[in-house]
């Protein structure tokens, strides 16, 4: 749902509609007015739903990718915006190579700022993300590169419902392939899931207590995963959260598919971190608390911690 | 099977982080698995290739031509995939980041130009046996983890794995053989760099910001906007 406000916040300023696109078994109709009603208000001009059987499975390409590319093309899009911890690592990559796009992971969307007509070849909209090397910024213009973009949302935010809940929805049949070269033989409940889909992740050191560490998990706010270089690197690839703290220069904070609108904050605990900031792979933080090698420095951390809930 | 390989940064191994992890899942289906190295770039950019040589893999290949460092994905997987059917692979990995950009784009951009199914992201590579299935793999997506059958052939990006999972040390010892391609197919008639799909690059100058307390730190992560 946040996608879908920011991409109304920026589709408005630049005179774009927002599509809301669907992927998914056939829908009996109220089921389809209820769907309206929630992406109209979250930020849709309107909704295209592709159904066909099977596409109720969680998306690979193999499976989703030709009907993806289908219900894109009735548009054509100048941005396709897939939602942060959404299926975009999936099916993004291969959208682009279909459409001949662009492709940008954990991107903020930047309007200009020009208050008039702009000049030929100059968008509206950018779209900026980390270098690999965190050493600067990638910046696309849809419009300067004359290619559309295909993009996955950085950084969870809060949705806002600026929209109305009275719009057209179009149903698509789509055809899934017939002979998928894939057969699911087992399925369970991704327990690191809400790694992907923490707005706030706390990384933390093996110098932190594990009984501080333990309190710190017990007593996390809402929407806040507490991490650690234990944690499987793919499900910290795939999160892209607004803040991110640091609590001891640990390395797995390099794997965090941070945006550039991510907050970023370190516990430095003896000074040595500042030699780490800037260093391939890392983005130096916005603010750093240098703790100190101080035992109470947990301690107020935990009661901060408690106090911000 | 082929790996593709990237360049590492300088200063520390030769092999990404990623490409190990595809490195180590290739092997695992067996030493009557023949095991292909591939890279594309200039002959000083090929230390990846020996080090996938010194750990072992049966075959080492650079595809030759000028510096493919920069270019964009879409260029890069033309290439790739050029050599990937001369070498007549049926299972081709990549390391899920194992691009300059970081896009994880390369993997998808290989299968669209060798016209084969794409999987991203995968945890775990095993035979199986099962025909027409012919390798099983773990994937995460959408609030499941699962193991999912394919039928051959394929290209699948690979998931860093943990440090607990990575490559031994290399073992074998001796003058790395290389092996040279050239691009070779008749129906590509231009390699076209697309690096203004990259987009335009913007250095960011950012100072942290020293707070004097938990409170403080806590309060300046707030969300923004």
């Amino acid at each position: 749902m946040f996608a879908l406000s920011e991409a109304r916040r920026i589709a408005h300023a630049a005179g774009l509609t927002v599509f809301a696109l669907l992927l998914d078994e056939p829908q009996a109709s109220a089921n389809l007015e209820s769907l309206a009603d929630a992406l109209g208000r979250a930020g849709a001009d309107r909704i295209l739903v592709c159904e066909a059987a099977g596409l109720g499975a969680p998306p690979l390409d193999a499976t989703h990718g030709p009907a993806l590319y289908t219900a894109v093309e009735r548009v054509p899009p100048m941005v396709v915006l897939f939602p942060t911890g959404g299926p975009g690592d999936e099916l993004g990559p291969s959208l682009a190579m279909r459409l001949g796009a662009a492709y940008a992971p954990s991107v903020d969307i930047v309007l200009s700022e020009e208050a008039g007509p702009l000049a030929d070849g100059v968008g509206r909209i950018h779209l900026r993300r980390w270098r690999a090397d965190r050493s600067g910024y990638r910046q696309l213009d849809p419009v300067e590169i004359e290619r559309p973009v295909i993009a996955i949302m950085g950084a969870h935010g809060t949705p806002r419902q600026d929209g109305t809940s009275d719009i057209d929805v179009e149903v698509i049949t789509c055809t899934a392939p017939a002979d998928p070269p894939l057969s699911e033989l087992a399925s369970e409940p991704d327990d690191l899931d809400t790694v992907a889909q923490a707005r706030g992740l706390v990384v933390l050191g093996p110098q932190v207590p594990p009984e501080v560490a333990a309190r710190l998990r017990a007593n996390a706010p809402a929407g806040v995963v507490v991490v650690d270089d234990s944690t499987a690197p793919r499900a910290l690839a795939a999160a892209s959260p607004e803040r991110v703290l640091n609590a001891g220069d640990v390395a797995a904070v390099t794997e965090i598919a941070v945006s550039p609108r991510t907050a970023i904050g370190v516990v430095d605990l003896d000074g040595s971190g500042a030699a780490t900031y800037g260093a391939p792979g890392r983005v130096r933080p916005d603010v750093v608390w240098n703790a100190g090698a101080k035992t109470e420095a947990w301690s107020e951390l935990e009661a901060a911690w408690s106090a911000s809930r | 099977m082929l790996v593709c390989l990237h360049a590492a940064p300088p200063g520390g191994s030769p092999l990404t982080a990623n490409d190990r992890e595809a490195l180590r899942l290739a092997r695992s289906l067996g030493e009557d698995t023949e095991v292909v190295a591939l890279m594309a770039g200039t002959k000083d950019e090929h230390a990846a290739l020996e080090a996938a040589w010194a750990w072992g893999v049966d075959r080492a290949a650079r595809v030759s031509g000028e510096s493919f460092a920069a270019a964009d994905f879409h260029t890069l997987g033309q290439v790739l995939g050029s050599a990937a059917r001369t070498l007549g692979a049926d299972l081709i990995l990549g390391g899920a980041r194992s691009d300059t950009e970081g896009l994880g784009a390369l993997t998808a951009s290989i299968a669209r130009h060798m016209s084969l199914p794409h999987l991203a992201n995968i945890e775990s590579l095993e035979r199986y046996d099962h025909p027409p299935l012919a390798v099983a793999v773990t994937l995460r997506g959408s609030g499941r983890k699962r193991r999912i059958g394919a039928r051959l052939p394929f290209v699948m990006s690979v998931a860093r794995g943990s440090a607990e999972s990575d490559l031994a040390l290399p073992a074998r010892e001796g003058t790395p053989s290389i092996e040279t391609l050239a691009v070779f197919d008749p129906e590509v008639t231009v390699i076209r760099r697309r690096t203004e799909i990259l987009g335009s690059s913007a250095k960011v100058e950012r100072e942290p910001r020293a707070v004097a307390s938990a409170a403080e730190l806590l309060e300046a992560l707030q969300p923004r906007r």
